[in-house]
């Protein structure tokens, strides 16, 4: 495979793929080139949901994909979270796709998810619209009559169509009447609290908050806003999920902690980090940003730094060689294992130094609040680039959210921007390496290497 | 450790005198328009014997305004003198926010009563409640209009000074601070990450373009951590973010990288930028160090003196305990 292909793929993979043409070109060279590891994509978890679409799509309609089994595209599904594995197999209704393998691939996500009754109760609408699509209204129809008018015909047709394909076929069918509007006495809790809230929304506490609204707006409209805010699960679920090493030098930070106090739980979680992940071979010089804007403050306190120095232990004990330069900070990260955000930002002299070794690759892990005249480190690289020093440079950028900035803390167009929300980002970093490293045609085993280091959880 | 480092050599070859003279300059950070150089106390002595004032944030609570143009401040510290920054502003929603148009000399646990204040919300009714309130700063462009009309009796009069400073925004809603505040606050935060607090750092000198535009003091270093994200984000950010989008452009030595020879060379290169940049800012700040003899006296309380400047186009007040300067704000006059 070009590796020029997995570039582009991690370059673009959180970027909303909509009427994007070259993108849409790229997953199809992708799914021809390898379509296995096309297939493990599909579970990528930093992956925006339109690439993800894309790739169900393919897999299903490329002749390449083919040699794929639909078992394990379903299985490849289910690794996603019921909701987003519903919204990807959603794309075979939008693009009106209409063959065996989408039809099977489709019931046997749905009728067969151990979760199918709570997709039916908090989106049931978008369920019976997907079911009526991969059956056809005329079967759909047919099933509709057959659960309201139980017969002996109707029993083999149901269990033909859909049942076989549910683990608890009595759950199904109770799911199936929901979704066709028969009625029914519910067993399961979620289907019951649903109906419930119909006639009285307090009984549908802890629903999603979009379905609570749902109803609110056809039953409950006097029912005021808040109170279905106060009543949906949504705002346990949105909480930050930060990985382990983060939350700890976070907590630390905050608590100011001394570092023999945890240095025993940091080795343990690390080890845990780092299992999955196999040794990358190379000279990485990380420049590591501890001035005190890495800080942060509000709710994004001691975020930024806490993550940098979660990426730096990874990577540390995931490259052979890797040679660590400061900027600012309490103490020196290679003495102290908790310094602390201070000093101003001067990233060019760091960049220079770091230059010195030739290391193959440079990370500069940085907020990119460069403060020490802005714009030395781009005219830095691009002096290092005169002077023939052509290995890549990436700037690391350690965001609390997704939707953060980065225009005018993007340190030049010479540095390759890296956004890291989480300390899983390691994995693309160790990958780009990976790939920086290897050939232009990466061999089968490669892009299984490939695959371990982004997917392997 | 290596600004700790740049202020230990700094310390011994101060270039600062008169006003300053207790000061030695750090290195020269900048963001977008706005470039600042550190201020640090020459002696850690000094440092010790300022800890009697209190910072402001946490020892400041307002009482309330009993009147509009009035307001009712206290010092909640029951041990240490309160200075409350020149052109400080309250807000609160849904009542008039009020901005003082003077520093403020509050003793320990001490109530004053300013009947000399601003209204900044033209057309909101209601007075400002009981609260520990944070608070934010004037502007830099309003912080002349605001210099000029200290001890004026009208609680109107910043607002035609605030109609004109919110369309050079394009935001036309007269005398509402609150109405420029909103919409560009996302804008102005970058340059309180950007431009970090030192340690020990008491003071700074504010750069707008490559020009020197203020000049800040506080009593001591817990003070300064305090006011200086105030100062970045509400009066100079306001002033850089608005000169960035009239196009200025810093006025900012190049490193040449013509006929680069190796790595050494280009670090000599960029040190040196850096060198004649610092040099260059420096004597600026070298040219507002004989203003104290300009100054004029204001106010004497809490064994405090409060002095005013207004000479060679800068404008400004500064608080002397015996001798030793403790607090100054000086600001250039036109921008």
């Amino acid at each position: 495979m070009d590796k020029k292909l997995l570039i582009e793929y991690l370059n673009c993979r959180q970027i909303p793929l909509t009427g994007q043409e070259q993108m849409v070109t790229l997953h199809r060279r992708l799914c021809e080139a390898a379509p296995e590891f096309y297939l493990y994509l599909l579970a990528d978890p930093f992956a925006d949901l339109s690439h993800k679409r894309e790739m169900l799509a393919n897999l299903i309609r490329l002749p390449a994909a083919h040699t794929v089994t639909r078992q394990r595209i379903v299985e490849q599904l289910r690794v996603l979270p019921a909701e987003e594995a519903l919204l990807v197999a959603d794309v075979i209704r939008q693009r009106r796709i209409n063959n065996r393998r989408a039809r099977e691939i489709g019931l046997q996500l749905l009728i067969g998810h151990e979760q199918f009754p709570q997709l039916a109760a908090a989106r049931r609408q978008r369920v019976t619209l997907l079911l009526k699509h991969l059956l056809g209204e005329r079967t759909w129809s047919s099933v509709r009559r057959f659960l309201a008018q139980p017969s002996e015909v109707g029993e083999k047709f149901l269990q033909r169509e859909l049942l076989h394909y549910a683990p608890d076929p009595a759950l199904a069918r109770e799911t199936l009447c929901f979704l066709a509007g028969v009625p029914f006495d519910p067993t399961d809790p979620t289907l019951a609290k649903r109906i419930a809230a119909r006639e009285q929304l307090e009984h549908g506490e802890g629903l999603p908050r979009e379905t609570l609204f749902g109803l609110r707006g056809i039953y409950h409209r006097d029912v005021p806003a808040s109170r279905v805010r106060s009543l949906s699960a949504s705002a346990a679920r949105s909480e930050r999920q930060d990985g382990p090493l983060t939350v700890l030098y976070r907590e630390a930070l905050h608590r100011g902690v001394k570092s023999e106090e945890y240095s025993e739980e940091l080795w343990r979680r690390t080890e845990q980090a780092v299992a999955s992940l196999p040794l990358i071979e190379g000279r990485l010089a990380v420049v590591l940003d501890l001035s005190a804007s890495m800080a942060s403050s509000g709710e994004r306190a001691y975020h930024p730094v806490a993550l940098a120095l979660a990426l730096v232990q990874l990577l540390q004990q995931r490259v052979t060689s890797v040679m660590l330069y400061q900027v600012g900070g309490s103490a020196l990260a290679s003495e102290e294992l908790l310094p602390k955000p201070r000093g101003v930002t001067d990233l060019a002299s760091a960049l220079l130094e770091a230059a010195r070794t030739q290391p193959q690759a440079i990370l500069l892990i940085t907020d990119g609040y460069e403060n020490v005249r802005p714009g030395d480190a781009a005219l830095v690289l691009q002096g290092m680039r005169l002077l023939g020093l052509a290995m890549p440079v990436y700037q690391v950028v350690p965001v609390y959210s997704r939707s953060e900035q980065l225009q005018q803390r993007h340190l030049g167009g010479d540095f390759q921007l890296l956004l890291v929300h989480h300390e899983q980002g390691v994995r693309e970093v160790l990958t780009r390496l990976f790939l920086d490293y290897a050939a232009e045609s990466i061999s089968p085993v490669e892009v299984e290497q490939v695959q371990q280091l982004l997917l392997t959880r | 450790m290596m600004e700790i480092q740049v202020k230990q050599e700094a310390e011994e070859t101060s270039p600062l005198t008169g006003l300053l003279a207790h000061l030695a300059p750090g290195p020269l950070v900048s963001w977008g328009m706005l470039e600042v150089i550190g201020l640090f106390p020459v002696s850690t002595e000094q440092e010790q014997s300022r800890t009697r004032f209190v910072p402001p944030m946490r020892s400041l609570e307002v009482v309330g305004s009993p009147g509009y143009g009035t307001l009712v401040l206290r010092n909640r510290a029951s041990d240490g003198v309160l200075v409350l920054p020149m052109h400080v502003a309250f807000f609160q929603p849904g009542v008039q926010n009020h901005a003082t148009s003077r520093v403020l000399l509050l003793d320990a646990g001490e109530t004053l009563t300013a009947d000399d204040c601003f209204c900044i919300q033209q057309a909101q009714g209601g007075t400002l409640r009981q609260a520990q309130q944070r608070f934010c700063m004037l502007p830099l462009e309003l912080r002349r209009a605001a210099f000029e009309l200290q001890g004026v009796k009208d609680f109107r009069r910043l607002w035609t000074a605030i109609a004109a400073y919110s369309r050079r925004y394009g935001i036309n809603y007269g005398g509402h601070l609150e109405r420029w505040l909103r919409p560009n606050f996302a804008q102005l935060l970058p340059y309180r990450h950007a431009l970090e607090w030192l340690p020990a750092q008491v003071g700074a000198a504010f750069f707008l373009a490559g020009t020197l535009v203020g000049v800040e003091v506080a009593p001591n270093s817990t003070y300064w951590a305090e006011l200086l994200p105030v100062l970045l984000i509400y009066c100079y950010g306001s002033a850089a973010l608005l000169a960035g989008r009239q196009h200025c452009a810093p006025s900012r030595p190049t490193l040449n990288l013509e006929g680069l020879r190796d790595l050494d060379d280009l670090q000599q290169r960029l040190a040196e930028a850096r060198r004649r940049e610092q040099r260059a800012h420096l004597a600026q700040l070298c040219t507002v160090a004989s203003l104290h003899k300009q100054a004029r006296p204001a106010e004497e309380h809490a064994g405090l003196r409060l002095l005013s400047i207004s000479h060679d186009g800068w404008l400004g007040q500064m608080v002397y305990a015996g001798s030793e300067l403790v607090y100054l704000s000086l600001f250039r006059s036109e921008l």
